[in-house]
């Protein structure tokens, strides 16, 4: 359990000395550039635009920086060789993967609580220059829901890094990027998947894409922007539902990259 | 005791696109005994860095049979006892020198202050207190393989792998580094070293293997191996001395004139019966000195024997 903290702490420091954290100057950056263009239309309409597109964003980042770090989270330590310095030490392969996986995802872990601290600042903002400051004391829920909005946001970085250490156990960051960007796009749209299966003739055809909807993520389901902007409630048990599917199926994506990594070779 | 036995290790490596199989390691075998500095050495390509590679577990083995410290090649627990230093040591370049010992001494789950006083011991030993704190990726590469050797030292390991200790250094820390490796052996534990730079090979090791093409050609304590390996030697005598040429007669020796000087060079076989002629004449002898060392003459000589047939697998 220590090696595998060890790891996934060196693995946080890359990231943090690699200037991730920048990032959140560019989602501030964005905010308030945002907030500008739109300051003309009414308080109400503002508020709902800044919501959604400060949960966009952060989403949007979450999954750039997921990608692109985690496809590059095995490999790299393969071609710059540290994997020697590494594996002469008593460390087993899977105490390596896991840790590089919950490197990363503290790393997210803390750059969306950040972003997420930033968003929250704008809305309280705002919605206490337009004088809505009754509903902001009252309606704790109606902030509930944002919070939770991003908590989803979360879980689906965690598959994203998943798939992508994945690829990144066997093939080149190039592949795995395109790769873990195909298959981050179909989980986007997984749910027209069935809805297009559902319209083809072909038995065989149709039972091949049944297949692929079952086994691709099915990321929609992190997608709760409209219940957290425009009203509705997200229930205890979908959060439950969502926290375990994701962390199931990124678990079962963590047990795949062990048994690629684990046959690998150190040339 | 026994640390390392090697018995016919075969490494096939695939290339290319159709991934055709090349036999890198064509049977290799050797032995290290406790408490010695075993000095493995070959021309490049020869496969003194896979072999290390696949008695550590880094790559896979094809055939044969590798023991190290009892336990199979690339076996977790022996690693606690291991330490090793890579060819070309890379390594985290964002992370600093401490950084770097910290972060190797937790993965072999020392902590705290033990860790932090290990740490202190190692940068001074290899002279690198004073970098500390700057980052890896500013480091030269003869500072980057005084850290090395500090991370492969960080848990204080029985057994020592060390793949040229020596490449890039200056010749004061080829020096410190030696004294280094005599020291660890001092305190009784065991070596292996790859190394071009005959010399301390030398002037180090206790047993030598002499690896050509995939294949392990010599084994043995180094006066063993150097029983029959025959030099040249040269001469250097004061220009005045002209007469002794005459007097060399049969023997066979080349005679050179060059910067004010005689130079003589002939075998190592003649060489005592040279010097008696020489001094008979009561001619003033500079310097009498081996042109090749001897584990090169070694070197060529197996490298003629061997690269005949194999070369061409
Ligand atoms: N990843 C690899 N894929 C294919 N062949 C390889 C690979 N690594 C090494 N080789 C081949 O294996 C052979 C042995 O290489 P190795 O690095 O073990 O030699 P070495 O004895 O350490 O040489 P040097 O003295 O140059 O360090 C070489 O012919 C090399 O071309
Ligand atoms: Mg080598």
């Amino acid at each position: 359990m220590k090696t595998i903290l060890a790891v996934a702490y060196n693995t946080f420091v890359e990231a943090k000395r690699d200037r991730v954290l920048y990032s959140l100057l560019l989602f501030a950056f964005l905010m308030i550039l945002s907030s500008l263009i739109f300051a003309s239309i009414s308080a109400e309409q503002y508020n709902k635009i800044v919501k959604d597109l400060g949960l966009t964003a952060i989403s949007l980042i979450g999954i750039v920086i997921s990608v692109f770090l985690g496809t590059g989270l095995v490999h790299k330590e393969i071609d710059k060789k540290t994997v020697y310095n590494i594996f002469s030490k008593p460390v087993r392969r899977y105490e390596f993967v896991v840790g590089k996986y919950l490197g990363l995802s503290f790393t997210l872990l803390v750059n969306t609580v950040a972003m997420g601290f930033i968003l929250f600042l704008i809305v309280l903002y705002t919605e206490l220059r337009h004088g809505d400051f009754i509903r902001f004391y009252y309606g704790g829920n109606y902030f509930m829901e944002f919070f939770k909005a991003i908590y989803f946001e979360y879980l689906e970085f965690l598959i994203v890094i998943g798939i992508a250490l994945v690829f990144s156990s066997f093939t080149t960051p190039i592949m795995s990027l395109l790769f873990t960007f195909f298959l981050f796009v179909i989980g986007r749209f997984s749910g027209d998947i069935l809805i297009f299966a559902e319209g083809v003739k072909n038995r065989v055809l149709r039972g091949l894409l049944e297949v692929i909807y079952r086994v691709v993520p099915h990321l929609e389901k992190f997608d709760v922007r409209r219940e957290a902007v425009y009203g509705g409630s997200i229930n205890p048990e979908l959060i439950l539902y969502t926290t375990a599917y994701a962390v199931i199926y990124a678990s079962v994506l963590v047990f795949l990259s062990i048994i690629i990594f684990e046959k690998r070779e150190f040339r | 005791m026994i640390v390392l036995k090697v018995d016919n290790l075969i490494k096939d490596y695939p290339t290319g696109f159709l991934r055709k199989k090349v036999r890198v390691l064509k049977g290799v075998s050797f032995f290290v005994n406790r408490g010695e500095i075993f000095g493995f050495v070959g021309p490049n390509g020869a496969g003194k860095t896979t072999t290390f590679k696949a008695v550590l577990g880094f790559v896979g083995i094809t055939g044969g049979s590798v023991s190290i410290m009892g336990r199979p090649a690339g076996d977790v627990s022996v690693k606690k006892h291991i330490g090793y230093l890579p060819e070309n040591p890379y390594f985290y370049d964002y992370l600093t020198g401490e950084e770097l010992l910290r972060y190797m001494g937790q993965l072999h789950g020392i902590n705290g202050k033990a860790l932090l006083k290990r740490i202190d011991e190692l940068l001074e030993k290899v002279n690198m207190t004073h970098a500390r704190k700057v980052q890896l990726r500013k480091y030269s590469k003869g500072m980057l393989q005084r850290i090395g050797i500090a991370q492969a030292l960080i848990n204080d390991p029985e057994f020592l792998i060390l793949d040229e200790p020596m490449s890039g250094l200056d010749p004061i820390g080829q020096r410190e580094i030696r004294e280094l490796i005599l020291e660890e052996r001092k305190k009784g534990k065991t070596i292996i070293l790859s190394s071009h730079i005959l010399s301390d090979v030398e002037t180090m090791c206790d047993r030598v293997g002499v690896i050509i093409g995939g294949r392990v050609v010599r084994t043995g304590e180094l006066g063993e191996l150097l029983e029959d390996i025959h030099t040249d030697y040269e001469m250097l005598l004061r220009d005045t001395d002209l007469e002794v040429v005459d007097r060399l007669g049969d023997l066979k020796v080349k005679v050179e004139k060059r910067a004010g000087f005689i130079v003589l060079r002939f075998d190592e076989d003649i060489k005592s019966r040279v010097i008696e002629v020489v001094s008979s004449l009561g001619a003033d002898i500079v310097s009498l000195y081996p042109l090749r060392k001897s584990l090169e003459g070694l070197f060529v000589k197996e490298m003629g024997q061997n690269s005949g047939g194999e070369q061409k697998r």
